[in-house]
């Protein structure tokens, strides 16, 4: 007990110390907000201090929350006074998505095939039967009323504390003085297509569809606007990013991504809860272009598409939830670096059909469904100087790894069943789903057949903050 | 004695059962004057025995309140966002919404003032400070006066939002605690300048301004620049109390009371 009482003071003066800077931040919010004129005499009176007493956060002590779930959350920010002037909010984020997977097709494949199939499949499996799909942590805050800072770096969970950095998810500063017009410059993740835009701490399945990944061009470093809201329905956006998918920050050398988007709210017009329909444009000027791997980041290449469009439709209401998404991918033919070697590409196009329809049966218990049909140009094998063509892959996760499966194909049809038990919303649920799905048109290597035929069950936790 | 003590409390718990509790929570631009007269009006149409707990802490705190059952309605000056009707959904809350009145807060000057109109743009650089004399924008000579409500109201942050693009007020300005009370410093002061609830734009030595011509009356609530539509949201299957209260709200004598505290009817 003793030691106790010696130690905890000297513990607790690195937190006194930020708890009094905070204090004294606010204090001094408190002293400009207030710095008008107060009127305390005649027909104004003099108003409350404001600041002081409205910060809450887990560096003040001050949870907030009307249950103690919320109030567990609530430790997540730091700080937070909407009357503070120059700092409004300080909060952590991250989130940590856990599954297991199990399937057949041919044969029985699981986590520990993936895990055998590639050092970058190998860098997020716990022990042999569970992966750390999602792993990121970091932060955001809001200053001046109209600024965003914010920031998560991916998390690598099986390198031991002393290597946890695996590379910036994103980092970016945002102006924000109204909801239509939203200004960023930073690095974040292109959100082409309407699952792409929903983020995967809320999207309803465990991975998204495969020509959304095909088309997905990662993690970027660029500058976009977007906005919503005008004359009451129109919603916008407009980015310009560097192409190179890199552990940190562009150096804008390898070419442009170009994104547009225009969408309209249709809520009110159809008495729906929410219903949004969408068109997305994306050109991408290096197609294909590839970094090379350094230790603990595995760098995926720029789709091979020079164009790609998507028309989404994303409706709820009540219960029931349904969203629908086209998309196709004009191919690219030519030549790109990939890990500083000229390689030949051949693309074909493709062209994407998803349907996601979701219904709570009862509280916090959602049954999710999905459709996916995806086609391409025809598989063609090399022929001269002419490489083989690339067309639908069949998914990392987790098709790829069953036995003799073929790597490419060119129509792939996905069924997919699921239950999710939300304990705390999207913060905290519990995700279950089996799939169904079908690749065709192959051209099947040794011991390989020209199709894939297989369901994969999935299990699995989700969580964030 | 002891007989009678246990009828005492057996009466006092009937009488508690009897009496239902309707919890509102959220807004308080609407929870401050509005729904209090509202609950008053709809005690005294023939339903004694709803008990009212109201607690007006910011629109925020409606959705969370209803999502944990805390509250069987929530009141609003926005609409709903789509990660608090998310939230409300997983815990089997499927809200459902119920605008109710608008809100218009009207530009005022003294009623000397040769000015009748201010654009938007105008209206964000007087209250920015960036403008400061009324010669700059066509008026008579004199440092401009800004009339505000107070940081603890919801209207100061509304304002900033809705007429001042976010940006802060000038450390000039003058902050009072009321809507009677800035208009009459503004009454009081020939370079003044303020914003008020539509029912106080018609106070004695005070002028309301048209902004880009559009004349602050109720019939204009849907194209004038600083009007918006608030809200009362509850469960799609509300309780019986609930129910009676948004439909009593909705009705002419609801409305009728909607226009004498000072917002357009819907």
């Amino acid at each position: 007990m003793r030691r106790a009482q010696h130690t905890h003071p000297h513990i607790m003066q690195p937190m006194k110390s930020i708890q009094r800077a905070l204090l004294a931040s606010s204090l001094l919010g408190c002293i400009s907000a207030q710095a008008g004129t107060e009127l305390s005499s005649g027909t104004g009176t003099e108003e409350p201090a404001a600041a002081s007493g409205t910060a809450t956060g887990l560096l003040l002590g001050k949870l907030t929350g009307e249950t103690a779930w919320d109030r567990a959350w609530s430790a997540f920010t730091l700080y937070k006074d909407d009357n503070n002037p120059i700092l409004q909010e300080f909060s952590l984020q991250g989130r940590l998505q856990v599954q297991y997977a199990d399937g057949h097709a041919g044969g029985h494949f699981d986590i520990e095939d993936f895990k055998r199939g590639s050092a970058a499949n190998e860098q997020t499996v716990w022990g042999d039967q569970f992966e750390a799909r999602r792993a990121r942590f970091g932060f955001k805050s809001k200053w001046y009323q109209n600024w965003k800072f914010e920031g998560q770096i991916d998390v690598d969970t099986t390198s031991g504390v002393d290597d946890l950095y695996r590379d910036i998810y994103d980092l970016y500063v945002t102006y924000a003085p109204s909801d239509t017009l939203n200004v960023s410059v930073g690095k974040t993740k292109v959100k082409f297509g309407r699952e792409q835009e929903i983020s995967s701490k809320e999207i309803l399945t465990f991975e998204r569809t495969l020509v959304s990944n095909l088309l997905f061009p990662g993690e970027l470093t660029g500058a976009w606007v977007n906005g919503k809201g005008i004359r009451e329905h129109w919603l916008y956006e407009l980015g310009v990013y560097g192409s190179d998918r890199v552990r940190e920050f562009s150096s804008f050398d390898q070419g442009a991504v170009i994104l547009g988007k225009i969408g309209y709210d249709y809520s009110s017009q159809a008495s729906l809860d929410s219903a949004v329909a969408s068109f997305h444009y994306m050109h991408n000027s290096e197609p294909g272009y590839r970094e090379s791997n350094s230790n603990n980041f595995f760098a995926s290449g720029s789709p091979s598409f020079t164009d790609s469009i998507a028309l989404t439709n994303d409706i709820t209401h009540g219960r029931f939830g349904l969203t629908t998404e086209l998309l196709y991918g004009f191919g690219f033919e030519g030549t790109a670096e990939v890990a500083g070697k000229n390689t030949a590409v051949n693309q074909t196009d493709v062209f994407g059909l998803t349907i996601i329809p979701s219904y709570f049966i009862a509280d916090g218990l959602q049954l999710v469904g999905r459709f996916q049909w995806a086609t391409s140009g025809d598989v063609e094998p090399k022929n001269g100087s002419t490489p083989a063509t690339t067309n639908l892959a069949v998914p990392g996760r987790y098709e790829r790894w069953a036995p003799s499966v073929i790597p490419n194909g060119d129509s792939y049809t996905s069924f997919y069943l699921g239950l999710n038990y939300y304990l705390y919303g999207h913060k905290l649920k519990i995700m279950n789903g089996i799939e169904y799905s079908m690749m065709d048109g192959g051209l099947p290597g040794k011991n390989q057949t020209a199709s894939y035929d297989g369901y994969t069950f999935l299990s699995g936790l989700r969580f964030s903050f | 004695m002891k007989a009678i003590s246990t009828l005492i409390a057996t009466a006092a718990l009937i009488s508690m059962t009897g009496a239902q509790t309707l919890s509102l929570k959220g807004s308080d631009t609407l929870g401050a004057k509005l729904v209090p007269q509202l609950a008053e009006a709809f005690k005294a149409a023939g339903n004694k025995g709803v008990k009212f707990e109201i607690a007006a802490e910011g629109s925020t705190t409606a959705f969370p309140a209803l999502a944990n059952g805390t509250a069987q309605i929530g009141m609003s000056s926005r609409k709903v966002k789509d990660d608090e009707r998310t939230f409300c959904r997983t815990k089997g809350v499927y809200i459902k919404e119920h605008p109710i009145c608008h809100d218009m807060l009207v530009v005022i000057v003294n009623k000397n003032s040769p000015l009748a109109n201010l654009t938007k743009a105008q209206v964000a650089k007087i209250f920015t400070g960036q403008i400061k004399d009324w010669s700059e924008i066509g008026g008579a000579p004199g440092k401009i006066s800004i009339y505000t409500r107070n940081t603890s109201s919801g209207t100061y942050k509304d304002w900033q939002k809705l007429a001042m693009g976010g940006r802060d007020y000038p450390s000039s300005s003058l902050k009072m605690a009321g809507n009677e009370q800035i208009a009459q410093e503004v009454a009081k002061n020939k370079n003044g300048i303020g914003y008020v609830g539509l029912a106080y734009s018609k106070t004695p030595g005070t002028k309301a301004l048209t902004i880009d011509g559009v004349e602050p009356v109720a019939a204009n609530a849907k194209k004038y620049a600083y009007a918006r539509l608030c809200y009362l949201y509850a469960p799609d299957k509300p309780t019986a109390e609930a129910q009676a209260f948004l439909d009593f709200v909705k009705s002419p004598a609801g409305q009728a009371i909607v226009q004498k505290v000072g917002f357009i009817p819907n």
